[in-house]
């Protein structure tokens, strides 16, 4: 077959068919698709608001949403009985962007179980978040030397990270060792260890009703 | 403030070239000189302010109402080569200085990926933006800054290409190898930024 | 045989990442471990395979000054097919590669292998071409992935091999992707030679 020639109409008539076929193609697989990826992002939030409530992934629970500034509580029960309360909660002051996390509260107001649902930091550092904060610790200090401090990283610190368990009511909120807390920052990222704690105490405010009381990221440095 | 350091975060702190690894080719391409190097960063700089813009209102104005979010890429990737097509030919015409200091580095830009990176970021609203709500003067600062950065790890880069020219180096490594050896600590020094608008942001609050 | 030849070309005679040098920002960007760097490569692999059968297919039909813009919406077209098939059948990974899925419409391979293969020749060698081309780049990617993880994380594909004290954070990060590259390059002139 011959080439066809370059005239406008050519030209035109290609480009325009080519397109339509490419958008209707498009269109057919995006109808397909649609349905599962709305079913799997339902799925990964009801089966994080599971695990932050310590529920078993087979269990049948109905789920209450209600959002409230740019929060998302979700109120859980099963079989009519409340069981627990997980709330969506945000920080815009991550080290590469916005955080957020799902944190699972029972009545008394402890933390059951937190779940990292987005997150733009540092592989290998910041983005230790999802283990660090629920992972008591080895217990022990290594001491190292300089060189291999610059070359192999500070080994973890020996103080308490697991945030699981902890009332933040009773306690007072959660603080990176650093600003005088008691909750050891990951090594080598406070500042994704200070906007999750934020992140998890403003879940705690909402959780108590207090919304208008959260701290808005940016300013809760000191 | 925040807009200051959007500027500081985009530039120093996660510049799009050594930390996010967007728009590498012309990155490793056109960075043998200077003068050239200066050229490309003044181009990009031009077509990624221009293409975010036109993306997000796209995005705003088209995709989103028609619920056509994923014909994203698509429209993308053709605007910014039409935009680019038409910013050739508009300079050609307005400006011919401009036209010479950029002409040769305009076709290169249609498969630069920090074009199409900054264009998808910004109308997705998934950049950083310091916690100010994402919107198009956010949008604007952001592809602002994120072209100053490529322009200044080009220009840096391209400084120490200069000078890498001039010595001797082991056979094997020679040409692209030490190059990329060379940027790798061009990227670990500008890790020494990491962390420092976050700096500026306590001492200023 | 010849379509042997055209595979093994792309595997190694002109291997995209260590020889040709294209694609470089999925290269850096996405290996930070080897699992990474294979997936993205296997995605590539896919869209080149796909746009390289439908531009043979059509390259009678598309006029000269046209071609550009005419490639571009194929392949744009069937990244976006990857990027909804893999959101809806592979969310965790596609989480993990995240921008880089839509960015693969500038990948340099894509686009040049259109030009300069997939335009002169018939169907048949062109998917050829695309796997060879696509599987040079994956075992590029999943080699680079391998040594970064390796050194940093002291794991492979997930399984810890060293100990926690050798790990070298940098070489996750962004500085050891360019040089991990640089010296791997380095190796591979080498043993051309």
């Amino acid at each position: 077959m011959k080439k066809l020639e370059s005239s406008l109409t050519n030209m035109l008539l290609v480009l325009t068919l080519v397109s339509v076929v490419a958008a209707f193609l498009l269109a057919y697989v995006n109808n397909v698709t649609s349905g599962t990826i709305a079913k799997i992002n339902e799925e990964a939030l009801s089966s994080g608001i599971k695990s932050v409530l310590n529920i078993g992934a087979d269990e049948q629970i109905e789920t209450n949403e209600k959002p409230v500034d740019a929060f998302v509580v979700y109120e859980v029960s099963r079989d009519g009985n409340w069981v627990g309360t997980a709330v969506k909660s945000t920080d815009k002051s991550g080290f590469g962007g916005d955080i957020e996390v799902l944190v699972g509260f029972d009545a008394e107001g402890n933390i059951l179980g937190y779940e990292v649902l987005k997150h733009a930091e540092t592989p290998g550092l910041g983005a230790r978040m999802g283990e660090w904060f629920r992972t008591a610790t080895s217990g022990e200090t290594k001491e190292v030397s300089a060189v291999s401090k610059v070359f192999f990283g500070k080994p973890d610190p020996a103080g308490s990270h697991n945030i699981i368990g902890r009332n933040i009511g009773s306690e007072g909120e959660l603080k990176v060792s650093k600003d005088g807390g008691d909750v050891d920052a990951i090594t080598a990222s406070t500042i994704t260890s200070r906007a999750f704690l934020n992140a998890v105490n403003n879940a705690y405010k909402v959780y108590k009703g207090n919304a208008s009381d959260v701290n808005s990221g940016a300013t809760t440095q000191q | 403030m925040e807009y200051i350091l959007i500027f500081i975060s985009a530039i120093f702190v996660n510049n799009i070239v050594l930390s996010q690894f967007l728009g590498i080719c012309p990155f490793l391409g056109v960075s043998k000189k200077v003068e050239t190097a200066k050229g490309m960063g003044l181009a990009v700089t031009f077509v990624l302010v221009i293409a975010t813009i036109v993306t997000y209102l796209l995005q705003i104005w088209v995709l989103n109402p028609f619920g056509l979010q994923y014909l994203q890429t698509i429209v993308f990737i053709l605007v910014i080569a039409a935009l680019v097509q038409m910013v050739e030919i508009v300079l050609k015409k307005l400006s011919p200085s401009l036209y010479q200091a950029l002409g040769v580095f305009l076709p290169l830009i249609t498969t630069n990926c920090c074009i199409l990176g900054v264009a998808i970021l910004v109308a997705n609203g998934t950049y950083n933006g310091q916690g100010l709500e994402p919107n198009l003067l956010t949008g604007i600062i952001y592809a602002l800054a994120t072209a100053l950065g490529f322009a200044l790890a080009l220009i840096v880069f391209a400084g120490l290409r200069e000078q890498l020219s001039l010595v001797r180096v082991p056979k094997g490594v020679e040409g692209m190898s030490i190059a990329l050896v060379t940027a790798g600590l061009l990227a670990l020094a500008f890790m020494g930024f990491s962390g420092i608008d976050k700096g500026i942001a306590l001492f200023f609050s | 045989m010849n379509n042997w030849k055209v595979f093994l070309n792309g595997l190694v005679k002109e291997n995209p990442t260590f020889v040709l040098l294209l694609g470089m920002c999925p290269t850096l960007g996405t290996t930070s471990s080897a699992l990474n760097g294979m997936s993205m490569g296997l995605a590539t692999t896919f869209v080149l395979i796909c746009s390289n059968i439908v531009i043979a297919l059509l390259k009678n039909l598309i006029p000269d000054k046209v071609r550009i813009p005419a490639y571009i919406v194929v392949i744009a077209s069937f990244v976006t097919l990857l990027q909804m098939l893999m959101q809806a059948y592979l969310p965790s990974l596609y989480a993990s590669l995240g921008l880089f899925i839509p960015l693969i419409v500038v990948n340099c391979i894509i686009l040049g292998r259109a030009e300069a293969f997939a335009a002169k020749n018939t169907a048949i060698p062109s998917l050829f071409d695309g796997l060879g081309m696509g599987l040079g780049f994956t075992w590029a990617l999943t080699l680079l992935g391998a040594v970064r993880e390796l050194l940093g994380t002291g794991a492979v594909f997930g399984f810890t091999v060293l100990p926690s004290s050798t790990n070298m954070l940098a070489f996750v990060l962004a500085p050891g992707a360019f040089i991990v590259l640089g010296y791997l390059i380095a190796i591979v002139n080498k043993i051309k030679k």
